[in-house]
């Protein structure tokens, strides 16, 4: 415990619940401390709630009880506090989202020139940059139509990281992808999390998590079962219901 | 090699047309009624008397409008002209066979027995429209695009300002009130209005009917249901009717005004249900993705759902033009005489009693050509954008 004392806290859930009816609660009750540059990878079977609790944190849907606090801010449901946060926080979506209409320069330097009100020369050259970065410069002036799902998907990460956020939180981002395609993504979420940016990623892909995480979430039935580095996750999973999880991801 | 000719000639007639007795009698049917067709109506056509036509012309184009003033409609004509060939001269390098047509068909009109005046513009017209098609080049392609919206949106407010004029009567242009207005330009003038009317008004009350704001989704349902569940005619009699008792007597509204009241309101709600479906067409996740960037929600509206919607829309705007251009057809019911009101008023003329049928079938035609236009000009557009050939992306 003395380690997290000197580190920066980014992001407090305490006892978050959510609810689209009585009957049907995602949430119930969860409560996690996110620490800045530190990456951390959600797992657990489907409908665990691990999808909702990140896209909660972002705003984009609400939380019916407890607290989310990001960089100090509350969530709530003033719309100022929910455009201070996702001013923060990036989101790479599983099936890309990218703007069909608009070129790949354009979806990246929409949002920092009508938002950020950056000069359209500034947020070109920042694109640019970013290009560069994801290693897709010569696609520039096409279109998401003519692009392959990793070169979306890797579009996307450009198109957010635009935005300056100082966390990026992943919904299972190569989810979508052919097999060939998930490892240029991976790549470029692991060149992420080596500068010290804060990443929340929800992912099947457990060599990923192995590699580059610093904690393991596991989620099941709308709670964090277990949390650990991934050596202790992987190596000794302490409850039953990862052990089973574990063994029915591996096998497969 | 002749006879084979013939002899398969024979066999695929044996085979497609006679091949059982229900085919047979099938073909004996069809044939008949072609047949029965081109004799009583068709080939009659050409031994009619055209001359309600020619002696016509002007009050079917332009009906009561003065004919001393009648250059102030050649003007907006030669408007249409220059733009028109403009517009040609952006989308193609070469001169397309549609536009030499129109030009070769305005000059064919030069040797029929018009009027000086109306000879002068044709020539005039002629000139403008090559001029147009070449001169745009001279600017950049931006400047074009630029160029083209902005003569096709003023079209409108020049066509008011020449046609309804702003001088006193011994001015250069004298005021003509709307009750002088008549035949093709009236029903050109009131499509194109509520055409341009109808597409905003109803893109705001689909915006409306998707709000979040109780009240404005309530108000703006409330309209378009209302007014979708009544003929257009009730709407027309109503506008005509209830809108002078509803205004102070001071304000009272000319027949003109009432009827494009009417209408406007009837498109625009038929519109809002075109843009519902289009909004809906737009998956949510896009609305997420704008989210999580910190659009707020008008910036989302204008930079990534209207354009998407706009785009899919094309097809279904066309068909809702051309409808709102046939529908114009009804105001003749509320005594404006746009070109039915005209055909009906000829035929009351004891003159042209046994014409009916040829004036009838100029305005059918005269409305063919119309929508058959917008039609070709909207699947130039889809091809231009793509729409046809390739889906928007996957995401």
């Amino acid at each position: 415990m003395t380690h997290e004392m000197n580190k920066e806290l980014i992001i407090e859930c305490e006892n978050v619940h959510k609810w689209y009816s009585p009957e049907f609660e995602v949430l119930k009750g969860v409560s996690y401390n996110f620490y800045k540059g530190e990456v951390t990878v959600i797992i657990g079977p489907s409908g665990s709630g691990k999808s909702s609790f990140i896209r909660t944190i972002n705003g984009l849907e609400e939380h019916q009880q407890g607290m989310i606090r990001v960089n100090g801010i509350e969530l709530t449901h003033n719309v100022k506090s929910i455009n201070a946060i996702r001013g923060k926080c990036g989101m790479v979506f599983q099936s890309f989202n990218l703007f069909p209409h608009l070129n790949v320069l354009s979806n990246i330097t929409l949002a920092p020139i009508w938002v950020n009100r950056l000069s359209k020369k500034d947020a070109e050259q920042r694109a640019y940059e970013l290009l560069e970065r994801v290693g897709i410069s010569n696609h520039a002036l096409k279109y998401p139509g003519q692009l392959s799902g990793g070169e979306q998907q890797r579009v996307a990460i450009a198109r957010s990281l635009a935005m300056d956020p100082q966390i990026m939180l992943f919904d299972e981002p190569t989810s979508a992808l052919d097999p060939e395609m998930i490892k240029e993504v991976l790549d470029v979420m692991t060149e992420l999390a080596n500068s010290h940016m804060t990443l929340i990623v929800i992912t099947h892909e457990l060599g990923f998590a192995r590699a580059v995480a610093d904690h393991i979430l596991f989620f099941d039935q709308g709670k964090i079962v277990e949390t650990g580095t991934p050596e202790e996750f992987f190596g000794s999973p302490k409850t039953e219901r990862t052990k089973l999880f574990l063994s029915q991801i591996l096998h497969h | 090699m002749d006879s084979k000719a013939k002899n398969s000639a024979f066999f695929w007639l044996r085979k497609n047309l006679f091949s059982s007795w229900l085919n047979t009698l099938l073909t004996i049917g069809v044939v008949w009624c072609v047949a029965a067709v081109a004799l009583k109506a068709i080939f009659p056509m050409f031994s009619m008397d055209w001359s309600v036509i020619g002696d016509n012309l002007k009050l079917i184009m332009t009906g009561s409008y003065p004919a001393d003033q009648l250059w102030r409609v050649w003007l907006c004509i030669s408007y249409i002209s220059l733009f028109g060939g403009s517009s040609f001269g952006y989308g193609y390098r070469k001169l397309p066979i549609v536009f030499i047509s129109i030009l070769i068909f305005q000059f064919l009109l030069l040797f029929l027995p018009f009027s000086l005046l109306s000879k002068a513009f044709l020539c005039i017209n002629i000139a403008l429209a090559l001029l147009g098609f070449y001169l745009i080049r001279l600017f950049p392609k931006s400047t074009q695009t630029g160029i083209i919206i902005g003569a096709w949106l003023l079209l409108l407010p020049f066509t008011f300002l020449v046609i309804y004029g702003f001088t006193d009567p011994s001015g250069f242009m004298p005021k003509i009130t709307t009750n002088y207005w008549g035949g093709l330009l009236l029903s050109m003038i009131i499509s194109l209005t509520s055409i341009l009317f109808s597409f905003p008004i109803g893109l705001l009350l689909a915006i409306g009917r998707r709000s979040n704001l109780k009240l404005i989704k309530l108000i703006c349902t409330a309209f378009i249901e209302l007014v979708r569940g009544v003929p257009l005619i009730t709407i027309l009699f109503i506008g005509y009717l209830i809108i002078p008792l509803a205004l102070p007597s001071s304000l009272n509204p000319s027949v003109f005004i009432r009827a494009m009241i009417g209408i406007i309101a009837f498109h625009s709600a038929y519109m809002a249900e075109n843009f519902r479906g289009g909004f809906q067409g737009i998956p949510r996740t896009q609305y997420e993705a704008a989210m999580s960037l910190n659009l707020s929600k008008p910036k989302t509206m204008i930079l990534i759902i209207l354009p998407q919607v706009l785009k899919r829309m094309i097809p279904v705007l066309v068909s809702s033009f051309t409808g709102t251009l046939k529908d114009t057809s009804l105001i003749s019911i509320i005594g404006l005489l746009d070109l039915i009101g005209i055909s009906s008023a000829i035929a009351s003329n004891p003159k042209y009693m046994t014409s009916n049928s040829q004036v009838l079938l100029f305005m059918a035609l005269i409305y063919f050509i119309l929508c058959y236009s917008i039609s070709g000009a909207s699947n130039k557009i889809e091809k231009a954008l793509g729409i046809t050939t390739k889906q928007a992306g996957k995401s």
